[in-house]
């Protein structure tokens, strides 16, 4: 059998090695745009910011693809799929056939206007050695989500000037509400950062270097800009073949992550995938999902079966010390739903638990009966719990009853760790 | 077949020996917090009241999932899920993703600790002699809970039957 | 080489400023006074003025946790608390297990220092470097267990709580503090010193490492030691046991007196009534341990059938409270004595010394020398209720309950009518062991030595000697622990023979020895697996400092010789080291015969044998026979020249 992964992110090289772990007599090829072997996109704000070297960027070394046996042509783009020849057409010319394919393309970064000096997005390794490469003084970061946050510090860390923009009215809006997000902002603007909430950028300043952005409320001085806007999923080359699209604009895959052609499997940042709480299809653009989402794909794909039991929405983030962390739903985004079927209860019966302590503090958001979705600040224990029993779709009342009697917690200890948080 | 670390709660009286070799053989201090086994304590510390907790070595671990170094991988032989200190930059993934609490925060070296079976002789099973931690083979684990069951339904037979 | 067991801190308290203040540790004065118990007897000399009264807020609480408190060795969790105490007058030492200790070393202190009062009630919070004195303005009126709750509550569960009862607050003190619910510690009233402070607890949190010199070294003799536990095949019974292992010895080989001293508490109802049997099945709820201790002996228990079905109590020595209950208290039943403990430990009474009290006053009330004026219209009898009804009073400090649990030396001067005759102390402290059961072993006449007043067992060579081994069985246990050579001739002038008192120094130094670096357990169960040379190993694996067993002796009695000369700066002398008068009377038991007071060899005692004892002892100890009080010459041979010329300024050593 011939097996032909397209990608060679967290997705494209779990996808790979998860089939040669099962199998060892197939070919696996894996083609990719990328020169170099694995690395991680999630740490590269700490590449840029000096906490680690390129070296430790990287996650695999070329050895190891040697060592599993995973034939690998880097560099090298697929322009075009034929799915009823099952075959690939790559920039060189060439094709090449497969039996079954999966397609682990990833995303990209949104940008808008044109190119300047100046102006970097952050998506791979390569745009990190671009701004590495800058010498800057100050910077405008536009989109206050997680890589905004994190870019923002690592050039606040080299000695820039910055400023984050978000066009929301709050910071991190896909993992925390408002009063979270507020406290965050807090500890960014403590250290020097500015933020501006509800400010859209409208104009780039400057012929061909980055001078200044003019936003709906003001002109900032700049000569480098931060796009952080998100990640929108590589379909050019599925929806070409033929491949269903979502409307969230990823790929559609069933939860054996084969796509709407049999035989071939998306993974990872190109596809939209079920959310383990709602069942729904989102784009869960996360590495921890890309990780599970490629292994799923590489099992079926060698025919042994697995379920993907759905992806998580996850928030992990340093801030000058300050452990910030979420999974599920903010009470906002649950609020904007059109879906409500899917969570099987009513926008009434939204509600909400918070409490702050001593530097601390969380809120879980609660709908009807089922927690969809916590917020934390510099708390690390019960958390994994409690999202683990989120998406078991447990009870909060059950829950909170067991935790608050001696008699039955004693004989559940496990439960213990959530105490804290429904007492 | 792999041995596990075996926990049982009822034997555990909160002595923290555990808790002290752990942290000793692996930091050379004796110190809570570095310690990769801990004791989880409620109430007033009566049966059931004193529970260890470690690490699992799940079968499908989502602290390796979640590790965006993939620093976190299985040793074989002992069948311990390890934290590779070069590949970890400390981002706490793990520890929040982990629902046991198996995976914590090496303050000082500041990379992700778990344990790591000691490679196949834990210590904290040397140090506890009431039982409550034990390193089997999952099948005579198998037997000695089936034991004990039988144990407990024969007394409680004995007194509905007396 | 790396330092390694001392944390390098030291923490002062001050409550009236508010102040929290760290002073490195002196390192040197550790090594001399090692630490613990030796650290708070320095400090004590130093810092405490010997005129001051108990509850007043120049009076200091000073906490000791010694080098190998903390580490993996086995058995490290003894820590200490002295004080100036309310019912003795004596400054002497409480000595606990439990969590607290550790959590304090833990975050990074050798021992802690409170002085002053607070203007309301507080709690000190101690997390590492974030020492805090909180608000416990809703704790004050609580009782310890449900004080312990709040703090758990409110801070974590990983937080060590002492608590001190409503009894301590209004300033009773024949109270106890309670570490976590189980663990007792400052028996002579740490609560009614706390009371006088406003200070209702103490809670503590430890997040740092104890560093340790010499890892491998320390793992291998942990090792070794577990080893031995492992191999004994008697270990679970041990465990399952706890305390109450003791049982046979309480009921059977030895015995209690019971009726303030009048009587001996039959074997027969001792086994009908507290078998262990009943208590494995009724009673015993779960085990606990100190910290690094393999053959935990702590008590989980809750009655399971009858009128107090559910009663819940924590306790440290089961077996210990139980004996109080039965045999003093005569309550009459299991489950009445944990009801009884529970109200005792929920209060912060001592179950020791306040029993001990009641023992007492139901003999003066049959004597006619209490009447029913004095006990409210009740008849005091030795039972549950009366039990009952005096601890009530006495936790509310009114009545004669209120009298009595402010100790022998003030309840006999506020009850006078000659009630002294009766009473069974010295320097204040109630005897638990009557040698006339017993005979005259090492506990027992500590008991009549110590500085504290009649605490057991202080003074022991592994507790309980049992009855007709031949003397050279205590032989290897005294070389073990490095008693010197040149001292065997003395203490065991010729075979089949030892002289008591000059054998008890050498456990009394050795148990010093314990509390200081904080390792070991003067309980037979525990001591019997330990050698000597296992203290040399570990303190030298963790500290870093080589040494040997005779220096560290040297240590031991130079601490304790300190120890001693707090106590004679307060006036303490000879004539406080006294034999209870009622031990010299014959023992009419039920069950075997008339006993008297013996020797361990069953060669009865007089008044002047008893004498020659003690001067034995002060020789031994190098004191002066006359005044009991140590000479310039032993104190300048301990390293102690500046206390020998205080004593001396003060006119306590003339020579």
């Amino acid at each position: 059998m011939k097996v032909i992964v397209i990608g060679n992110g967290i997705a494209g090289f779990s996808a790979a090695s998860s089939i040669r772990l099962l199998n060892r007599e197939c070919d696996v090829t894996m083609i990719s745009a990328e020169t170099t072997p694995l690395y991680s996109a999630c740490v590269l704000p700490d590449y840029i910011s000096g906490k680690i070297p390129r070296e430790r960027v990287f996650v695999k070394t070329i050895e190891d693809y040697e060592r599993l046996g995973i034939q690998t042509l880097f560099g090298r783009e697929v322009k075009e799929i034929d799915p009823i020849a099952k075959k690939v057409a790559m920039d060189n010319g060439q094709h090449r056939s497969y039996d079954n394919l999966i397609l682990a393309a990833g995303s990209e970064a949104i940008v808008f206007g044109e190119t300047k000096q100046g102006m970097f997005r952050l998506k791979t390794l390569n745009d990190a050695d671009e701004i590495l490469k800058h010498n800057g003084k100050k910077a405008v970061v536009i989109g206050a989500g997680a890589i905004g946050i994190e870019i923002g510090i690592a050039l606040y860390t080299k000695a820039y000037d910055v400023t984050i923009i978000e066009m929301l009215d709050q910071i991190l809006p896909l993992g925390l509400d408002q009063k979270g997000a507020d406290k965050v902002k807090g500890i960014l603007e403590e250290h020097g950062i500015k933020v501006f909430n509800g400010e859209r950028a409208e104009t780039i300043v400057g012929e061909n270097r980055v001078e200044g952005l003019v936003t709906n409320k003001r002109e900032l001085e700049c000569d480098t800009l931060i796009w952080a806007v998100g990640m929108s999923p590589r379909v050019g080359l599925a929806r070409q073949a033929g491949i269903e699209i979502g409307d969230k604009g990823g790929i559609r895959v069933d939860s054996h992550m084969e796509t709407s052609i049999s035989g071939i499997y998306g993974c990872g940042d190109c596809v939209e995938s079920n959310d383990i709480l709602t069942g729904e299809a989102y784009l869960n653009l996360f590495w921890h999902n890309a990780n599970r989402q490629g292994s799923v794909a590489g099992r079926n794909c060698v025919g042994l079966p697995a379920d993907y039991p759905g992806s998580q929405n996850v928030l992990n983030v340093d801030v000058f010390g300050n452990h910030v962390a979420g999974f599920g739903f903010t009470e906002a985004t649950l609020q904007r739903f059109q879906d409500i079927d899917a969570l099987r209860g009513k926008i009434s019966d939204l509600s909400v638990i918070e409490r702050e302590r001593n530097g601390s503090y969380y809120r879980l958001v609660i709908l009807g009966d089922r927690c969809m979705g916590g917020q934390f600040i510099n708390i690390d224990e019960g958390v994994g719990l409690l999202w683990s029993l989120m998406f078991r779709r447990r009870s909060i009342e059950e829950l909170s009853r067991i935790v608050r009697n001696e008699e039955l917690i004693c004989h559940r200890p496990w439960f213990r760790p959530i105490r804290p948080f429904l007492m | 077949m792999n041995k596990a670390l075996v926990i049982s709660p009822e034997k555990c009286t909160g002595c923290h020996a555990c808790e002290m070799i752990c942290s000793l053989t692996h930091d050379d201090e004796c110190n809570f917090n570095l310690s990769r086994i801990g004791i989880m304590k409620t109430s007033g510390g009566g049966t059931n009241e004193n529970i260890p907790t470690v690490c699992q070595q799940c079968r499908e671990p989502l602290c390796a999932d979640a590790c965006v170094m993939g620093a976190i991988s299985r040793n074989e032989e002992t069948g311990a899920l390890l934290v590779n200190e070069d590949l970890c930059v400390g981002c706490k993934t793990c520890v929040i993703a982990c629902p046991l609490g198996g995976v914590l925060y090496h303050y000082v070296k500041e990379c992700g600790m778990k344990c790591d079976l000691c490679d196949g002789d834990p210590e904290c099973v040397k140090a506890c002699l009431y039982g409550a931690l034990e390193f089997l083979p999952m099948d005579e684990w198998g037997r000695k809970k089936r034991l004990r069951g039988a144990e407990t339904l024969t007394r409680i037979l004995e007194i509905v039957y007396k | 080489m790396k330092v390694g067991g001392y944390a390098g801190q030291v923490l002062f308290v001050d409550l009236t400023r508010e102040k929290i203040e760290k002073e490195p540790l002196d390192l040197d004065m550790a090594r001399k006074f090692l630490g613990g118990f030796g650290l708070t007897c320095k400090f004590a000399w130093d810092l405490l003025d010997p005129k001051a009264d108990p509850y007043s807020p120049g009076n200091m609480i000073f906490m000791g946790m010694g080098p190998m408190l903390g580490t993996a060795a086995p058995v490290s969790s003894k820590h200490s608390v002295m004080s100036k105490w309310p019912s003795t007058g004596s400054i002497a030492p409480g000595t606990t297990g439990g969590d607290f200790g550790i959590n304090v070393k833990l975050s990074g202190y050798d021992g802690v220092i409170v002085k002053g009062k607070a203007k309301r009630p507080v709690y000190i919070k101690i997390n590492g470097d974030d020492v805090e004195i909180c608000d416990a303005g809703d704790l004050w009126g609580k009782d310890t267990y449900e004080t312990t709750d709040m703090l758990w509550e409110k801070h974590g569960r990983n937080y060590a709580v002492i608590a001190m009862g409503t009894a301590g607050e209004r300033l009773v003190n024949t109270t106890i503090c309670f570490i976590d619910k189980i663990s007792s510690w400052g028996k002579g009233g740490l609560p009614a010193i706390m009371g006088s402070k406003n200070l209702k607890a103490f809670i503590a949190c430890g997040n740092k490492g104890v560093k340790i010199s010499d890892p491998k070294r320390l793992l291998e003799r942990t090792h070794m030691i577990l080893e031995r536990f492992e191999n004994y095949p008697d270990y679970q019974k041990l465990v399952d046991l706890g305390t109450m292992d003791g049982f046979a010895g309480w009921a059977d080989i030895h015995g209690m007196s019971m009726d303030n001293w009048r009587g001996r508490y039959p074997t027969a109802e001792a086994y009908r009534l507290y078998g262990p049997e009943y208590y494995l099945e009724n009673i015993k709820a779960g085990r606990i341990s100190d910290p690094t201790c393999p053959i935990g002996c702590k008590d989980h228990v809750k009655v399971k059938k009858g009128e107090y079905t559910g009663t819940e109590a924590w306790v440290s020595s089961f077996y210990g409270r139980v004996v109080h209950m039965a045999a003093r208290c005569q309550v009459g039943s299991y489950e009445k004595a944990v009801k009884a403990q529970e109200f005792f430990q929920r209060s912060g009474l001592c179950i020791h010394s306040y029993t001990a009290l009641i023992d007492w006053a139901v003999e003066l009330y049959e004597r006619g020398i209490l009447t029913k004026k004095d006990t409210g219209g009740v008849a005091l009898k030795h039972d549950f209720e009366t039990t009952m009804y005096l601890a009530e009073q006495a936790n509310k400090h009114e009545g004669l309950g209120g009298i009595l649990s402010q100790g022998f030396n003030k309840a006999i001067q506020d009850i006078g009518r000659g009630c002294e005759k009766y009473a069974v102390q010295v320097k204040g402290m109630e005897p638990l062991y009557d040698p006339r059961i017993n005979r005259l072993t090492g506990p027992e006449f500590n008991q009549v030595v110590n500085p504290r007043g009649a605490h057991a067992p202080q003074g022991c060579i592994t507790l309980y000697m049992s009855k007709d081994l031949p003397a050279e069985q205590y032989r290897p246990w005294l070389e073990d622990r490095g008693v010197p050579q040149e001292a065997f001739g003395r203490i065991f002038p010729r075979p089949g023979y030892f002289n008591i008192a000059r054998m008890t120094p050498y456990g009394e130094d050795w148990v010093a020895f314990m509390n200081s670096v904080g390792m070991g357990c003067l309980r037979g169960r525990v001591d019997n697996f330990f050698k000597g040379e296992d203290w040399l190993e570990i303190y030298s694996a963790v500290t870093g400092f080589e040494t040997s067993l005779a220096e560290l002796r040297q240590a031991s009695r130079r601490i304790y010789n300190l120890y001693k000369a707090l106590n004679v700066r307060l006036g303490f002398s000879k004539k406080d080291d006294v034999f209870p008068e009622r031990w010299f009377e014959p023992l009419e038991t039920t069950d075997r015969g008339t006993l008297v007071l013996c020797d361990y060899f069953g060669t009865p005692l007089n008044k002047k044998d008893c004498e020659k004892l003690l001067n034995d002892y002060y020789d031994e100890r190098g004191w002066d026979s006359e005044t009991g009080i140590p000479t310039e010459k032993t104190l300048k041979e301990c390293d102690l020249e500046d206390v020998a010329k205080d004593l001396k300024k003060r006119g306590f050593i003339k020579k």
